[in-house]
């Protein structure tokens, strides 16, 4: 045989070689009707000869028709509908009736795109359905998972409307930070989620004169609601073995609607969604006192204020801390925008209390959509159109985006099905907001600003005269203007992004069947970064241009076999390889300084641009074997296993092989249960998944320099020997259903332990490289997962359903590598720093605390400051203990309600904002203390003979909070994260059939909700639910200069035709 | 079926297997470099290094040695001795980062068998070597630049025993320099490849450092002097055109350490000990390096005039906007300093007022001072010895404090020559922490404790604890 390389042209080659084949068989046909419980007909119903593939689907009447023998068993099933099951026997007419189901029948996708009955698995897996994902809407859908799937958490920055997520199951179970997310799968071809960074690492930049980090979004965002069908997530590594590596944390598995329900010829369906967004929650800002270092006092001992020298004294106005005098009815020499410098008579001294609130604006958000979808014999089509244009909340900053998606399937014989989806994505975006702690963020702003201080004196922008050279900035030359950082250093971006897969599947008899599928997503994505004159890092303005061209192409087939052996067992087993391969690249070029200002082209720049180049390219070939088996449709057992061959692993252990063994029983089939329970069952599995790691680290570059012919020693030491990771899982449930559904309960228990970590690891820059890559550490995740469901109240047309959902995940460091002596970083934000050790987290926060007594008493030196430790201590950790939901949906008759509540118990967040706004004398907490112009810290000193007495030095104001609260001092900035969120709420009016039966609209209905409504929470800045965004990584438990939470109020319109 | 079966074995192996091969290929980096010259680091290392030093010069040196300080400046601060744990972090990582790219040079060099370039590494490894014990004490060294060999966690070498390697390297470079030689690999942005400036900045540098030990190490003199006896064998700085200054043009990659010129000036004050010292001697640096003070009004110019180091009280006590630094320092075109002539005549004055080598110590230290203003292009005026300030009255305190003036903006040098001399006097402030002593080195980065600790525990032990006031071998 001539060797065949898998490619593109391969497959089409392979597809049309068995496109070709026609087998026969001596058989008869039998026609019918599939209808739901109200008798309509149900279009894209699927009906198939048991124990094969072979089968059809039914048209828009519902009608099929198919050839079979007499001792063939046909089932069909819908998606959300009971499955049923005929023998055939003589008759040439089966129609049946599908009543709507529950879980415990229902389909699921499963790895791989396999459907599987519910309770076939042996592992959890929990559906969210498209009207969870557009109940209340956002700008990601993945927020649309908070507080409804156990065991998820969703990671975010709080860093704009692109608000890139990183969504974790069940836990971190990678040293890794960026090594612990699930993979999303779009119709069975995976999506890469990772962030590409703007080229800015760290989140705290303060002076560092380089620039900021910037949300520009990934690819998570830009799945458009509308066209998703739903959601299954497998949570643990038993359900997601088949999908290898990438998997080994779970994954989403995203079905995109396709062209099926429509009953009556062409339907057309058209949403229009509109919300307005205002702002959550506000730090506690002061307005007592304005502007002033605290320690300039005027001939009579007293405060004062003058801006520039005057004869009330020197310039006080160059100072951002607000420990100067109150706001008392006093008049001083103040800032004139006029002018532009001091005024000429003493003004009133007082608050301008708007004066951050005032930035920001109501944001809104408009989303039409419009979906054509058909079906005739033996296919359907589906096509849709989404427009969305967002006005973020701060002044000049949003995106628009644009998507069009196609889905096809067709039966081209009763033997051959093909199915192609294609989706086009625009998003455009002219600014986005840069995030962090930097004159360049607006979050730095709202921290510098003082409460004597108008806003509006800023609006101007320019100093008269001088248009895009100097800016208006009077009070410190390290803020930047805000409507500057709005209008004038923006950061945009456009991109076009393409997914699309066509897949075939061929019967060959009714024991055999052959899939084929190649799937490819790519983006193309341009950004620009503009920085004007006079700003505080670039005197002179600043270019940058980014383009980032990434694809990623995976090809498979599946073949499988569906048989029996004797008379209860069925056997189906499949064999399948992939391929994946993928391509990354980016190139920067920027200008430090332009000689025209304002002229943001790369030709403006004082000197040639500077341009590098990144390349990120790998390929994983992999072979797949799985089996399931079950027993009279009581006892199941799934058996898989996989090899993966990875180039970025060392050629000799670039082959590794994982097993997968899970199993079902159903306990309501087995055995007699007490009658209150309706169905029982209960899953047992286990797994191991490896993975791999990034591309070039087995081998050593130079890092590239901007000196021509020169380089410099690579700053992370490669390794010439990893092996892979490997996560070895074990889960176990329960399944429970009481009472005819009134009431049920999930239940699941699982342990994950991952070793071999492939991990960048911080080393002493003494080895001559900051860090290393290493295969070491194991880390250890287990927890409980609960999802309760009930229905208390079912009368006439009046239904209450209550939903719970409850995780807790306990992570647990087993072992770390022996280079690292026992603690491991896994990351740096402000002076938080997140540390690994043996028997803790990986999400544990260290830094300097106080010094404590026995008592535990803070002890306070001869100065009247606390102590400062030598040592940096345990301050607490990231993670919540649990988290939860709580959803309640009332309906009655044509109005439906639902109400959504969430939160978290525990974890800590380290806040640079509170930091920098308490060492400033800008929150209410730091007017403690004012009238006297002293405090005496609250704790001891320790005497002579090495005794505690009570401390009571007085301390100036301004150095008792700046020391207090400095940055290094995480326990004193370090808070309490858990919280309760009314996370959404809604209210539906579908208009009643009566009223449209004289129209040609088929159904409509109207909603308003609202999102992310009250929050209570101890955390004193803007949301608990945060990240630092370092680069492409995102940071938790770290909070470094966060954009406010928007809350969102919104309507939405749903016409059916 | 077993067609059916046949083909799917046939899928299965033909993609599993036919790609494998590929794999090395797809793992290359299309971008970076896998193998260097002799010259390919060496640009990076020069400017890596003197852009720091020079940034440090400012952000620390200045503040420990009252050339300027931050103002206003409530509390704290390293001008009131303020030294956190982590005031030394940024040395460690900096000099440790372009230790083994010069090592990786020396090793590329000798690969290629040229000397001139091997000399050059050895010269460099000495320069950043002493920084490093100077600024902390005990420091690994020997065991340094190792992580590809494996060590991870490097004992820390006694600076006794890392200056006695500094010298042999030192004697080693100069005698392995070949003028007759070309350096090929690229145009160095320091000396411009002549390797006769290379070879006078590892004597100059050899001599500094042997001044450095002097007190502890007993043949230091006697070897200093031998050294400039035989200016044919060991050529050394004999003016300032010829010294180790880096011209920063201002062409992108040779830029202003300065990202933002204004961080130099903003919030920052002339030191009333600098500003008074220099009026005293009417210096013409002053222009160089200053702005006048001014009245309240902010117009009316009232001379050089700092603010004390280490002030207690508050800002209301100073009713004048102090003098600043002049911003065009740190704007390109600009200079960084390593080592310069006007050092080396300094160090010859002294060795001669100490009677170590002949010749006349006055000469030597108007030459250092004539040249100290040379570097600044200053001209030095004729009269300027005619001050009472400023003519040589023989004693070391005078040919310190002109070599103070001299270091200015040179890396931690005043600093270091304040710990091996006591000079200049530095006045003391009622604000100042510390018990008003001069930190005299940096804690070791609390990275080094993390990750090295029984190599630290035994550092700490031996070298009597990690304070800010231990005493570094030469200095005890």
């Amino acid at each position: 045989m001539v060797p065949v390389k898998f490619t593109k042209r391969g497959m089409l080659f392979i597809f049309a070689f068995f496109a070709a084949m026609v087998i026969q068989a001596q058989q008869f046909r039998v026609s019918g009707v599939v209808t739901d419980s109200s008798n309509e007909p149900l279009p894209g119903a699927t009906v198939i000869v048991k124990s094969t593939s072979r089968g059809t689907i039914t048209d828009v009447q519902g009608k099929y028709s198919l050839e079979v023998s007499p001792d063939d068993i046909l089932v069909f099933s819908f998606v959300g509908f009971e499955s049923i099951e005929r023998v055939v026997g003589n008759s040439s007419s089966i129609s049946v009736q599908l009543t709507e189901g529950l879980a415990l029948n229902e389909v699921v996708v499963t790895a791989l795109g396999i459907e599987r009955e519910e309770k076939a698995l042996g592992y959890a897996t929990q559906k969210i359905g498209s009207e969870d994902l557009l109940e209340a809407r956002s700008n990601n859908w993945s927020d649309a998972l908070r507080g409804k799937v156990a065991g998820l958490n969703i990671l975010s920055a709080g860093s704009g409307p692109m608000n890139s997520s990183q969504i974790s199951l069940r836990g971190n179970n990678s040293l890794n930070p960026n090594g612990n997310f699930a993979l999303i799968v779009v119709d069975g071809v995976p999506m890469n989620s990772g962030l590409t960074s703007s080229g800015v690492s760290n989140a705290y930049g303060a002076g560092s004169g380089s620039d900021v980090p910037v949300d520009f979004g990934n690819g998570i965002a830009d799945l458009n609601p509308d066209d998703i069908e739903n959601i299954t997530v497998l949570k643990g590594a038993s359900a997601t073995a088949l999908y290898g590596s990438r998997a080994a944390n779970g994954a989403l598995i995203i079905t995109t609607k396709g062209g099926s329900k429509q009953s009556k010829g062409i339907g057309v369906s058209i949403n229009t969604n509109i919300s307005f967004n205002d702002i959550l929650r506000w730090p506690d800002y002061q307005y007592e006192y304005g502007q002033g270092t605290g320690r300039a006092f005027n001939s009579d001992g007293e405060l004062y204020y003058s801006y520039g020298a005057s004869e009330d004294g020197a310039s006080t106005g160059g100072t951002s801390s607000a420990f100067g005098p109150r706001f008392d009815g006093q008049s001083y020499f103040q800032y004139d925008p006029t002018l532009e410098g001091q005024s000429a008579t003493r003004q009133p001294w007082r608050p301008y209390r708007d004066n951050i609130k005032g930035f920001w604006r109501t944001g809104f958000n408009i989303i039409n959509n419009v979906a054509v979808e058909g079906s005739h014999i033996g296919g359907a089509v589906r096509a849709s159109i989404t427009h969305t244009k967002n006005e973020w909340i701060m002044p000049n900053t949003g995106f628009e985006r644009f998507v069009a998606a196609l889905s096809v399937n067709q039966s081209i014989s009763d033997k051959l099905k093909l199915n192609v989806k294609a989706n086009y994505t625009n998003k455009r975006s002219d600014n986005l907001p840069a995030t962090g702690y930097n004159n360049q963020s607006i979050a730095y702003f709202m921290i510098f600003q003082n409460p004597n201080v108008d806003l509006d004196w800023y609006r101007p922008i320019w100093k008269s005269g001088q248009t895009n050279v100097d800016q208006v900035h009077p009070f410190s030359s390290f803020i930047d203007n805000p409507f500057l950082i709005a209008y004038e250093m923006t950061n945009s971006v456009n991109n076009n992004a393409f997914l699309g897969n066509i897949s075939a599947t061929y019967s060959f008899n009714e024991h055999f069947d052959l899939m084929v599928r190649s799937g490819i997503t790519m983006s193309q994505e341009e950004r620009a970064q503009q920085r004007p004159y006079s700003s505080a890092n670039y005197q002179r303005g600043f270019y940058k241009e980014q383009d980032i061209t990434n694809y990623e192409i995976n090809s498979d087939f599946l073949f499988t076999y569906r048989g029996k052996i004797g008379n209860k067992i069925n056997l189906s087993s499949s064999i399948g390889a992939n391929q994946m391969s993928r391509n990354f690249r980016m190139i920067s070029a920027e200008v430090i300084g332009l000689v025209i200002p304002g002229v943001y082209k790369l030709a403006n720049g004082i000197n040639n641009p500077t341009v590098s180049t990144s390349d990120n390219n790998r390929r994983i070939n992999s072979v797949y074997g799985l089996a399931s088996f079950d027993w009279d449709e009581k006892i199941f057992i799934d058996l898989t296993g996989r090899n993966d061959w990875s180039s970025t692993l060392p050629v000799q252990n670039n082959s590794f092989f994982y097993p997968s063994l899970s199993t079902s029983f159903v306990l309501s089939d087995l055995m007699s249960l007490p009658k209150p329970i309706s169905f029982a069952k209960l899953r047992i599995s286990g797994a191991q998944v490896g993975n791999d790691t990034d591309p070039y680290r087995t081998s050593k570059y130079y890092g590239q320099s901007e000196f021509p012919g020169s380089a410099s020693v690579p700053t992370t030491l490669y390794n010439v020997d990893f092996k892979p990771e490997i996560t070895t899982s074990f889960e176990t449930g329960l399944e429970l259903i009481f009472l005819d559904r009134r009431l049920s309960l999930d239940l699941n228990y699982y342990v994950a332990e991952t070793k071999n970590q492939i991990i960048q690891v911080p080393i002493d820059i003494v080895t001559g490289f900051s860090s290393a890559i290493l295969n070491a550490g194991t880390v250890q995740n287990k927890g409980w997962e609960v999802v309760l469901n009930g229905t208390p109240v079912r009368k006439g047309p009046f239904e209450w359903n209550t939903t719970l959902t409850w995780a807790r995940n306990r992570n647990k460091v087993l072992s770390l590598p022996d280079e690292v002596e026992g603690s491991q970083v896994i990351g740096t934000g402000g002076n938080a720093t997140i540390i690994a050790r043996v028997g803790g987290t990986t999400g544990d926060i260290y830094g300097f605390g106080f010094v404590r007594s026995p008592e535990g008493d803070i002890v306070f030196g001869s100065n009247g400051l606390p102590l400062r430790p030598q040592e940096i201590q345990y301050i607490g950790n990231a993670f919540a203990d649990w988290k939860g939901g709580l959803r309640n949906e009332v309906s009655y008759k044509n109005i439906r309600m639902s109400i959504l509540f969430d939160g978290q118990y525990g974890g800590i967040v380290y806040s640079q904002t509170h930091h920098k706004m308490s060492e400033q004398g800008k929150l209410t907490h730091t007017l403690r203390g004012r009238e006297d112009g002293f405090l005496v810290g609250d704790g001891v000193v320790q005497n002579a003979d090495g005794t505690f007495s009570p401390n009571t030095t007085q301390v100036n104001l301004a150095t008792y909070y700046g020391d207090y609260y400095r940055r290094a001092n995480v326990e004193s900035n370090s808070f309490d994260a858990s919280f309760i969120k009314l996370r959404e709420m809604r209210l539906e009016y579908a208009i009643p059939a009566k009223i449209l039966s004289r129209t040609s609209i088929r159904a409509a209905s109207l909603a308003f909700y609202g999102r992310d409504l009250a929050m209570w929470t101890k955390f004193p800045i803007f949301d608990p639910e945060t990240a630092a965004l370092n680069g492409s990584t995102l940071l938790p438990g770290v909070e470094m200069g966060q954009l406010p939470t928007p809350r969102t109020f919104g309507a939405n319109l749903n016409l059916k035709f | 079926m077993n067609f059916a079966k046949k083909i799917a074995v046939f899928l299965t192996f033909s993609l599993a297997f036919s790609c494998t091969g590929e794999f090395e290929e797809i793992n290359t980096d299309p971008n970076r470099i896998n193998q260097i010259s002799p010259g390919t680091l060496l640009n990076p290392i020069i400017y890596g290094l003197s852009s720091f030093n020079t940034d440090r010069a400012d952000a620390f040196t200045f503040q420990i040695m009252q050339v300027a300080l931050p103002y206003p400046s409530a509390n704290g601060g390293l001008h009131r001795f303020d030294l956190t744990e982590s005031s030394g972090n940024s040395t460690w990582n900096t000099y440790y980062r372009w230790l083994v790219n010069i090592r990786e040079m020396k090793d590329a060099a000798i690969h290629a068998q040229d000397q001139n370039y091997e000399a050059i590494a050895l010269t460099l490894e000495s320069w950043v070597a002493s920084q490093l014990t100077d600024s902390f004490g005990d420091v690994p060294f020997s065991e340094a630049s190792k992580g590809e060999q494996g060590i991870f966690q490097a004992k820390f070498d006694l600076q006794e025993d890392i200056y006695e390697a500094i010298f042999e390297n030192l004697e080693k470079a100069n005698q392995l320099y070949d003028p007759s030689k070309a350096m090929v690999y690229g145009e160095d942005i320091l000396f411009g490849n002549q390797v006769g400036r290379w070879k006078k900045f590892t004597n100059s540098l050899h001599l500094r450092l042997l001044l450095r030990v002097s007190n502890k190490k007993s043949d230091a003199l006697i070897k200093m002097a031998s050294i400039l006896s035989n200016p044919t064998q060991y050529p050394v700085f004999t003016s300032t055109e010829e010294s180790a200054i880096l011209k920063i043009t201002g062409v992108v990659p040779n830029i202003s350490p300065w990202g933002r010129a204004i961080d130099f000036t903003t919030f920052r004050a002339i030191s009333e000990f600098f500003a008074d010292r220099l009026n005293e001697l009417e210096d013409p640096r002053r222009m160089r390096f200053m702005t006048n003070a001014r009245a309240l009004d902010g117009t009316t110019s009232i001379g050089y005039k700092g603010i004390p180091s280490g002030y207690g009280g508050t800002e209301s006590q100073f009713q004048f906007i102090p003098s600043n630094h002049n911003i065009a320092l740190v704007q390109a075109p600009m200079i960084s300093l390593l080592l310069t002539y006007a050092e080396v005549e300094f160090i010859k004055a002294e060795l001669a007022q100490r009677g170590v080598i002949m010749g006349d110590a006055e000469e030597f230290y108007q030459n250092g001072v004539k040249a100290a203003m040379e570097q600044w292009s200053v001209t030095l005026p004729e009269s300027y010895f005619a001050n009472s300030f400023a003519a040589y009255d023989g004693s070391l305190e005078r040919i310190l404090f002109q070599k103070y003036i001299a270091l200015y903006f040179n890396d931690y040098q005043q600093w270091f020559e304040y710990r091996r001399t006591g000079f200049p006097v530095l006045p003391k402030a009622d604000g100042m922490l510390n018990d008003q002593r001069v930190p005299v080195r940096f804690r070791y980065p609390v990275n080094a404790q993390i990750n090295n600790p029984i190599n630290y525990q035994e550092a700490v032990a031996r070298m009597g604890g990690d304070d800010i006031n231990t005493k570094v071998w030469w200095e005890k």
